[in-house]
């Protein structure tokens, strides 16, 4: 096998320092320079995307299967002889290479639009020097080549999440939202955590690299490469809110807009699919199993609590995560170039909707509710279209790239066999199509609901709309079958060959035959013929969207008409009542335990509190007595010891801090019989 | 003979033990522990370390306990005081796990073969640990730094003292 | 070997000789007038910890003294440098802190001193009279220290549950001690793995371990691990800021290095796990105190509305992921431990330096009072939240290294008990996420109280803004710019390893 690896060109980690330097200037000097440094920031991101077009490019020029690496040694490690190198190591291959660009050009766009729709908030350089933060610590995520690296980048960006979540802060359900994410998060990436040490432990190395040359040679055993697998995953289930851990999501679009479509859209929440993508190869077929349940479930779950939401972003919280949901889906059936490409079209058309819905909540001074909304199509015509247009893509709509990349997903669910899977994916983008088009038609068709507001709408400013007109063009599938056949193309090429794939090749054969060359498996299903189902997608979305509209065109019903049965309505919009189950369960748990230490507090430490309350005044008392009785100096000393004394020998005697020498005798005891039987025995 | 005092001076040490912690007065309670000292030091007697029990006599049973009991005296703590700082009793509780660690204490020594005869009762290895001699040399040459260390903690504690009683400067 | 070699223990001589004429400073001037207390403490513990550090360049270790009771090694210099930054760290504070108490700056100077004594002893005893006389020098001036603000009731209380449970721990620490001679008829550390390894399955390893048994419980005390743990949080409320601070951190950090030297003692000559250590029952005990400490810990800090509580509780917590470290029993181990050490310096006594700052304008350590701290003192605020994430274990700050590197250790030995304890440590990760949260949401997200206005313009006095700036480029460097620490970490561990 010829040598695929390449060194990186000079300029890549420039791609990180360009931001971070830019956030830095933001962070000493923003108030000071002009537009409050604004500029700097959009500097900084925009030489990034250059850089990332660049890099893109020169990837592309290599033969397929080739990547560029580089590794600078971080640490050192010495139980050996030579010791465990820790690499703060680079890798860049299709997977990079597209991601870098598609977080770029949003980061970029998004800070763009920011200039527009935070202009006037008080904390306006504070909220860019975030953004910049959030960039370089995304970039750091994609960028790694190591495990360690991808780790620390991936909770730089949970930190990032967590600030401009609680940006605005007056509202204490926002820090309370931030909090709640960053936490259900951080639950995933103890999962993250543990599985990144089972792979340390057998591997001996957290470089991917290592990993996969580790993995490919059977250093892990099954059973542990499978847990270890699901560990992992685990992180991904968090950061991309995944079922079961989806419920910080929507309470995370407490966070003004922008960040809304940069984090919880486009990119961070991306990461997930982007990790479990990266370490495809390590993935068991029984943890491929859980990742395809997990997706699929999400998928559908999501996509019904859509229907029951009346605020805008929340409706597209939720459709985010369905859409999540089938990126794993597709990476959980043994395709995740196919759940890649829905990454990247779906960070486009997302990020466009969100930032229209800002749009649209600037445009009503910070309405975000459905039954304020109505009619705007006329108010505000870019807004309008961009967001139609990428509505279409997000419901599948063929000649847009949402259509092509739904596709290529449903069609590798289908052929790998997985008939439920498939079905219900096919059914949740019909459910897709549908709630897009209620909030669509709630929001820009019929008649205003609300007068005031809408007499005050008007056309967001070109800062905002550029950005909008940009990410919508990437809407259509133009782009994604630009200079390559029809069907899959663009994904094969990005996708299908990660750096190390061939060297070190997955431990399932035909999964790994199937992923890297294309070969199908003998039970493939024979679906690629008529493509019907391709047709069957469509209709489906076609009639999704027909049936939206022709409910809601009448006006009769409103935001709060109720489209699924009753009990499934109840259901969905208890967010099947998650939340409260976790209250109940963990925190109702950690309470009851809080309690156990609380108690301790109270009866042992409160009474000895108590005490020494008594004993204290009974010191006072009895200083003043000594005080007036004796001054010299040795006998006053005496006495005043003799006050220590007693204090002591009245809280000894008392029984509260008896308890915790009984307590301590008791646990010492314990270890006693259990050091005992265990040497004995 | 050695084991009937020792069964003797051990039997002393562990009831007047159990009385001073017992004692609701704090005079009786520390004239008990006095007397505790005491059967330690027949125990220093039994095992020849001469020197030591006279110690222990002199600075426990002696400086020390009457310090105790000035102390004690200068408090006038009385029995109603006494009462208030009352708590709960968990004696029950006590006694058992006094009872697990004795347990433990005893299955170790079980262990070790210690009260196997071919042992002995009582381990003897040095013949003249009763010299002062035999103390002092350790002390002032093998266990120099540790001696030093600890006339620094005697330092602490009195510097300790003096601030815990040290009135308000201003 | 055999020799007495006085020069070696420069750095205690010269904290000796500080004490000693800050004693006699003491004496000699008036009460409104010892600002030169303050600079004969600075100077004698600035020459103390240099000439430790020192001593790595200019002397040849492993060397001894005073007959080989005394050691210089790579591990005692690191550890000594530790606790040298440590009492720097909290004189600074305490500089602070004493312009409000209107009594015993001397003493307090002096016991500090005098615990640093103690610590650097701790760092170079190579027998266990040394280990009990350095560590009751530590806790006797702690004592005495938790005390220290007579009139206030929490302080007194708290002073007698630490005198009483120290107590109690001590008598335990002896009798493991008495039973360790017994078995191995000397004193000297090294004896135990010679014991072993000739005696292993006779009656001597059964005293042997129930004395091992019987000390490490007792160390259980300073390092505030369960079963001893239970005073923690009453004396960290009780005690004087700085003083809590020099607990948490250099008291503590006292009890892990003799705790590493005991087991490093029960360890075969090559290092290989000795013959009481490979039962399985040790680390299985040792799992035990670590898991159950770390979720005392944790669970106990959820619901705590004052700081120094907070602290206290996690304060257990830490000590449990340190003890997982040291349960594996190795130098990765060890290494591990002595990196979260060093990375805890920096934090937690970054996170009490804002404390102490912000208590002397509140007169309060609730933690809704500080809220708005983020608005009204940026700086105060960052240092603090840096301090609280780090020891939340968020990466790039110091905290996560420690963390990575203890479970890295831990994992690395594969037994079902490892990863057992390796889970219960990741669940209380997420769980001390949440109270640690809590207050960095005070801090930024809720406004202060309409016309409070207690925290506004604080000022800082400047060494205290310096440990405030070497806190915060501490936290950052140990977790990021980690290789030379982690290397100083590792030879430590190697010379720890090396030890005879």
């Amino acid at each position: 096998m010829p040598d695929l690896a390449h060194s990186l060109p000079a300029y890549v980690p420039w791609i990180i320092f360009c931001p971070a330097l830019a956030g830095v200037i933001q962070h000493f000097f923003g108030a000071k320079l002009p537009r409050k440094g604004d500029l700097v920031v959009i500097a900084g991101i925009g030489a990034s995307l250059a850089m990332s077009i660049a890099l893109m490019f020169q990837w592309a020029a290599l033969p397929a299967g080739h990547y560029f690496v580089e590794a600078w040694e971080w640490f050192r490690l010495t139980p050996g002889a030579d010791g465990i190198a820790f690499d703060m190591a680079i890798v860049v291959d299709g997977l990079t290479a597209s991601l870098l660009c598609v977080v770029t050009l949003v980061a970029t766009l998004v800070f763009v639009f920011s200039t527009g729709y935070m202009k006037g908030d008080p904390r306006y350089e504070r909220f860019f020097f975030w953004l910049s933060f959030f960039a370089v610590a995304m970039l750091i995520l994609t960028l790694a080549d190591n495990l360690l690296m991808l780790f620390i980048g991936w909770e730089l960006v949970g930190l990032c999440s967590y600030k401009l979540i609680g940006f605005w802060s007056e509202d204490l359900v926002n820090a309370e939202a931030a909090k709640k994410a960053f936490i259900v998060t951080r639950v995933g990436d103890v999962g993250m955590l543990l599985g990144m040490l089972v792979f340390y432990h057998y591997c001996g190395t957290l470089s991917m690299r290592g990993i996969f040359a580790g993995v490919a040679a059977g250093a892990v055993p099954a059973t542990a490469l499978t847990w270890a697998g699901i560990g992992l995953f685990f992180g991904a289930v968090g950061k991309s809110a995944q079922f079961p851990l989806q419920i910080w999501l929507p309470d995370a679009m407490a966070g003004p807009t922008p960040v809304s479509a940069l984090i919880h859209a486009a990119t961070m929440v991306a990461a997930g699919v982007y990790l479990a993508a990266r370490m495809f190869p390590v993935f068991t077929p029984d943890a491929l199993q859980y990742i395809a349940w997990t997706g699929g479930i999400t998928a559908f779950l999501a996509a019904l609590v859509a229907f029951t939401q009346t605020d805008i972003k929340k409706v597209l919280a939720y459709s985010t995560i369905s859409q999540l949901g089938y990126m794993m889906l597709g990476v959980g059936v043994g395709a995740p170039w196919a759940g890649m490409f829905h990454l990247t079209t779906h960070a486009m058309f997302k990020a466009c909707l969100f930032l229209g819905s800002g749009s649209v909540i600037h445009a009503m001074h910070h309405a975000q509710d459905l039954k304020d909304m109505g009619g705007l199509r006329k108010k505000m015509p870019v807004t309008f279209y961009t967001f139609v247009l990428s509505t279409l893509a997000l419901a599948g709509i063929p000649f847009t790239s949402g259509f092509l990349s739904k596709d290529a997903i449903l069609i590798e669910a289908l052929g790998n066999g997985h008939i439920v899977l498939f079905s219900l994916g096919l059914f949740s983008a019909f459910l897709t199509a549908f709630y897009m088009a209620r909030m669509v038609w709630l929001c820009f068709f019929g008649k205003p609901r609300n007068q005031e507001k809408f007499d005050h709408a008007h056309e967001s400013p070109l800062s905002m709309t550029v950005p909008l007109i940009i990410l919508a063009a990437f809407a259509v599938s133009f782009w994604f079958t630009l200079g390559a056949g029809p069907e899959d193309e663009f994904a094969n090429q990005f996708y299908r060959t990660p750096a190390y794939a061939q060297e070190f090749p997955k431990t399932d054969a035909v999964a790994h035959a199937y992923w890297v060359d294309g070969k199908k498996p003998a039970n493939w299903h024979a679906s690629h013929g008529p493509r019907w189902f391709q047709i069957v997608a469509m209709v489906l979305g076609l009639i999704g969207l027909g049936v939206g509209i022709a409910l809601f065109r009448s006006g009769r019903r409103n935001q709060n008409a109720r489209i699924l049965p009753a009990g499934v309505h109840e259901l969905a919009a208890g967010k099947y009542y998650m939340d409260e189950m976790y209250l109940d369960a963990f925190v109702g748990a950690a309470n009851k335990t809080a309690d156990g230490c609380r108690w301790v507090d109270e009866k042992l430490v409160d009474g000895a509190v108590n005490l020494s309350g008594a004993v204290g005044l009974f010191i006072g008392d009895a200083s003043g007595d000594a005080d007036d009785l004796v001054v010299d100096g040795a006998v006053n000393l005496a006495a005043d010891a003799a006050k220590g004394a007693g204090a002591l020998v009245g809280t000894a005697q008392s029984g509260r801090v008896r308890n915790y020498l009984a307590m301590a005798i008791g646990v010492t005891a314990v270890s006693i019989i259990v050091l005992v039987f265990f040497v004995i025995g | 003979m050695i084991g009937i005092f020792f069964w003797l001076f051990a039997a002393l040490l562990t009831v007047s033990g159990l009385l001073a912690i017992t004692r609701r007065n704090a005079v009786s309670a520390a004239l008990w522990a006095a007397v505790s000292f005491i059967a330690i030091a027949g125990i220093f007697v039994l095992l020849q370390a001469y020197f030591l029990a006279v110690v222990e006599v002199l600075v426990y049973a002696g400086a020390i306990m009457v310090l105790f009991l000035f102390v004690i005296m200068l408090l006038n703590l009385r029995e109603e005081d006494l009462q208030v700082l009352e708590g709960p009793r968990l004696h029950i509780l006590g006694v058992l796990l006094a009872a697990g660690f004795l347990g433990g204490l005893v299955w170790t020594c079980r262990r070790a073969g210690l009260y196997d005869a071919k042992n002995g009762a009582i381990k003897m290895t040095a013949e003249s640990v009763g010299e002062t001699k035999s103390l002092a040399a350790p002390l002032f040459m093998e266990y120099v730094l540790p001696f030093e260390i600890a006339s620094f903690l005697l330092l602490a504690a009195i510097v300790g003292a003096v601030l815990i009683t040290k009135k308000r400067l201003t | 070997m055999r020799e007495f070699n006085v020069a070696l223990a420069a750095p205690e001589w010269i904290l000796s000789a500080t004490i000693l004429v800050v004693l006699f400073q003491d004496a000699r001037t008036r009460w409104d007038n010892k600002g030169g207390l303050g600079r004969t403490t600075w100077l004698g513990l600035l020459l103390a910890t240099g000439c430790a550090m020192l001593q790595g360049w200019f002397v040849d270790t492993p060397a001894t003294a005073f007959l080989g009771h005394y050691g210089v090694d790579g591990f005692s210099i690191v550890c000594k440098a530790i606790f040298g930054a440590t009492a720097l760290f909290v004189m600074a504070m305490a500089d602070t802190w004493l312009k409000r108490v209107d009594r015993g700056h001397g003493e307090f100077r002096l016991l500090a001193l005098m615990a640093t004594l103690g610590m650097f002893f701790v760092c170079s005893v190579r027998d266990f009279a040394g280990l009990f006389v350095s560590l009751e020098l530590i806790t006797v001036s702690f004592y005495c220290l938790t005390a220290f603000k007579r009139n206030d009731e929490r302080a007194i209380e708290a002073g007698i549950k630490y005198v009483v449970l120290g107590a109690l721990a001590t008598a335990f620490l002896l009798l493991g001690i008495a039973f360790i001679y017994g078995a191995t008829e000397s004193l000297w550390f090294h004896k135990i793995a010679l014991t072993e390894a000739s005696d292993g399955v006779g009656g001597n390893a059964a005293l042997l371990e129930f004395g091992l048994l019987l000390t490490v419980l007792g160390l259980c005390f300073k390092i505030a691990a369960v079963p001893f743990q239970v005073w923690t949080p009453d004396v960290y409320e009780g005690a004087a800021s700085p003083v809590t601070a020099f607990l948490s951190m250099g008291s503590k950090a006292a009890g892990f290095v003799l705790l590493l030297k005991v087991v490093r003692a029960c360890l075969g000559p090559d290092g290989d796990a000795g013959i009481i250590l490979a039962t399985g029952a040790w680390a299985g005990l040792f799992a035990l105190i670590a898991a159950a400490t770390m979720l005392y810990g944790n669970l106990g800090a959820l619901w705590q509305g004052n700081m120094k509580r907070l602290l206290g509780y996690s304060s257990i917590g830490h000590a449990g992921y340190v003890l997982m470290g040291v349960l594996a029993f190795n130098e990765a181990g060890f290494a591990a431990v002595v990196y979260y050490l060093m990375a805890y310096l920096f934090t937690v006594l970054g996170v009490f330096a804002v404390v102490i700052i912000v208590n002397g304008a509140l007169r309060s350590h609730a933690i809704t009072d500080y809220a708005g701290l983020g608005r009204k003192s940026p700086f105060l605020a960052l240092v603090l939240t840096c301090g609280l994430l780090s020891l939340a274990g968020v990466p790039p700050m110091a905290g996560f290294f420690g963390k990575f590197l203890v479970f890295q250790a831990v994992v690395q030995l594969g037994t079902p008990v490892a990863y057992t304890v390796a889970f219960v440590g990741a669940a209380g990760v997420v769980v001390s996420m949440y109270y640690y949260l809590c207050v960095v949401k005070q801090l930024y997200m809720v406004e202060a109280p309409e016309g409070d206005t207690r925290l506004d313009g604080l000022v800082v006095a400047k060494p205290l803004k310096a440990v405030l700036w070497v806190c915060l480029i501490g936290i950052f460097v140990l977790g990021f710019l980690v290789q030379p620490f982690v290397a100083m970490a590792q030879d430590a561990a190697e010379a720890l390893m090396a030890a005879r």
